[in-house]
């Protein structure tokens, strides 16, 4: 079925119980929020919406409100803000309970800071020396401080070692200062045909949509609807799960391409 | 190493024989890194609540030849009522997968088809992404049912004459290799180098008069013999995993564990595609026999030791 265009959030709204909003190329572009953006979420959640905020940053959530926030999309107007870095810090917790990574571990991290590190209060060791390291996390990337072939070269011996990865952003391509680079999944792909075991966290994999699902109080996902710029992460990942999809064509991932399903409705750029 | 200068006098060696060949064809294995120590525990019920999923190696773990290991039936059943995904993941490649299959089932465990992963369907597989051989000469041991290889393939147990025609060759069982047909496959790689594909890495497997020795202890022979370098297909290789992973591509990679009964192929082969490794002690291949020097020689450390299924 071919997408049905709508200019506008307020045809739709009563169609849906609860709203996953993509952040980057839906609510901002990194620099400031889109013109109704801001309207748009507050209208959403005067409809009595459930809102959360799903993104495949490598940071963890409470940083990613923060942004948010100083973008003037306060904290408040969201049931729950989940990103793949806070999965993957959730994953670290249960590895340290378990026994599956001992206390003090040192994990070899790809990052573009250390704000906001699913590492972050855990006791294990962030270390920029690849010998010792029993995890490799690619949580990030900065493009304008280093090249992809720098930051590859040393995880191809851990790869080869057979050390498990986790990349808390599977995004191929990231956009810094309207430019695209490689992103952080890019060298995760990397890893993984040099033989490393890899795990992807994020969209559009099924985990990240499950718990954004839950942090709702599980909404049907037919009357659940997800907003993003990505055909291939917001519109093919929601899809799957039975969501409803809307996609944004005027993101900053507009001009991706995917062999996957066709979004329920577009929208130029989110607005009410 | 007896077993090396005179490979035809041995049809059977001793652990330590097979623990020392390992040893030396180490440099052809994956070089994972270990933990420092083991968590010792009793069964794998106690640590079921850590993973999400169990790779279990057959012998050792569920049975040892034709009965199951006491309590392993209903370990398996409790694990799977507890949600866990579970895979059989067996170098056993003298038969196709149905075969090992209906070997489970007899000795009365429930696993479906989707769950059993033999290194005779890797290798099988990997057949299949090879176009520039027209026949395969191959090792076939006992059973004559090669119809799950897609192409063209003699055996050559039977027929000498693919030493000369063949463009690769298969190693899927040695039950029925000899010396002289080592001797062969040695001159015809001597003489024009080709590929040695090779459905089963074990060196050694536990019959009741010894350990036998397996395809991948005729090929690293012929390997030391020629400088033909083999390939393999199943532990510790990481292509036997991948098929696992292939199977469930979400699942959470420090909630995997593979468990088995040899260091060499089972722990190392876990350690290697990133997974925790659990060792069963009681039974399989070191049962009984002062496994703490075996693994302080090889320095391969599981991350737990479990006594029991």
């Amino acid at each position: 079925m071919s997408p049905e265009r709508i200019s506008g959030l307020s045809a739709i709204t009563e169609r849906f119980d609860a709203v996953l909003l993509d952040q980057f190329g839906v609510l901002h572009d990194g620099r400031a929020a889109f013109p109704g953006a801001q309207e748009a979420v507050l209208r959403l959640r005067s409809a009595g919406l459930r809102l959360a905020v799903l993104s495949n940053s490598g940071k963890r959530s409470a940083a990613n409100a923060e942004r948010l926030e100083s973008l003037g999309f306060e904290a408040d107007r969201f049931d729950a803000v989940v990103t793949s870095g806070e999965l993957c810090r959730k994953r670290l917790t249960s590895a340290l309970a378990s026994g599956r990574l001992t206390a003090g571990a040192s994990i070899y991290v790809v990052a573009s800071s250390s704000e906001g590190s699913p590492l972050e209060g855990l006791s294990l060791r962030s270390s920029t020396c690849p010998e010792d390291a029993e995890l490799v996390l690619i949580a990030g990337r900065s493009p304008q401080q280093r090249a992809p072939e720098e930051e590859i070269e040393p995880l191809l011996p851990l790869a080869r070692r057979g050390v498990p990865c986790i990349c808390a952003n599977p995004d191929r391509t990231i956009y810094a200062d309207g430019q695209p680079a490689p992103g952080p999944g890019f060298l995760a792909e990397l890893y993984a045909a040099s033989g490393g075991p890899l795990e992807m966290i994020g969209k559009p994999h099924a985990p990240i949509f499950q718990a954004s699902m839950e942090a709702l109080g599980q909404p049907e996902p037919a009357r659940t609807l997800m907003i993003g710029d990505s055909r291939e992460h917001d519109i093919s990942g929601g899809a799957a799960l039975g969501l409803t999809t809307l996609l944004i064509e005027g993101g900053v991932q507009a001009n991706g391409k995917a062999d996957g399903p066709e979004p329920d409705f577009i929208m130029p750029r989110l607005v009410w | 190493m007896t077993a090396q200068t005179k490979p035809f006098s041995v049809p059977t060696v001793d652990v330590d024989t097979a623990f020392e060949r390992y040893e030396a064809i180490r440099a052809r294995l994956p070089q994972p890194t270990f933990p420092r120590e083991s968590r010792q525990v009793g069964t794998l019920g106690d640590v079921a609540d850590d993973f999400d999923v169990f790779i279990l190696d057959a012998f050792g773990v569920l049975n040892i030849g034709d009965r199951a290991i006491p309590g392993a039936v209903e370990r398996v059943a409790e694990l799977r009522a507890a949600g866990k995904r579970l895979f059989v993941l067996t170098n056993a490649a003298s038969y196709p997968r149905s075969a090992a299959l209906a070997k489970y089932r007899k000795l009365g465990f429930d696993f479906t088809s989707e769950e059993v992963v033999s290194s005779r369907d890797v290798a099988a597989s990997a057949l299949l992404d090879v176009s520039d051989i027209e026949l395969w000469g191959v090792a076939r041991g006992p059973d004559p049912d090669l119809s799950d290889l897609q192409a063209e393939v003699g055996t050559l147990e039977t027929n000498r004459t693919l030493f000369r025609r063949a463009d690769g060759f298969l190693l899927l069982s040695s039950a029925s290799w000899t010396p002289p047909l080592q001797e062969a496959l040695v001159a015809a790689l001597s003489e024009r180098p080709r590929p040695l594909l090779v459905g089963n890495p074990d060196l050694v497997a536990p019959r009741e008069t010894g350990l036998t020795l397996e395809p991948g202890w005729w090929a690293h022979e012929a390997a030391d013999r020629t400088g033909v370098v083999p390939e393999f297909y199943g532990k510790p290789f990481t292509n036997a995993f991948e098929a696992i992973r292939g199977r469930c591509p979400d699942i959470e990679i420090l909630r995997v564990a593979m468990v088995g009964d040899t260091l060499h192929t089972d722990i190392l082969g876990g350690r290697a595609a990133g997974f925790a490794s659990i060792l069963i002690a009681d039974h399989g291949l070191f049962a009984g026999r002062g496994l703490d020097s075996y693994i302080a020689q090889s320095r391969i450390v599981p991350d737990i030791i479990c006594r029991t299924t």
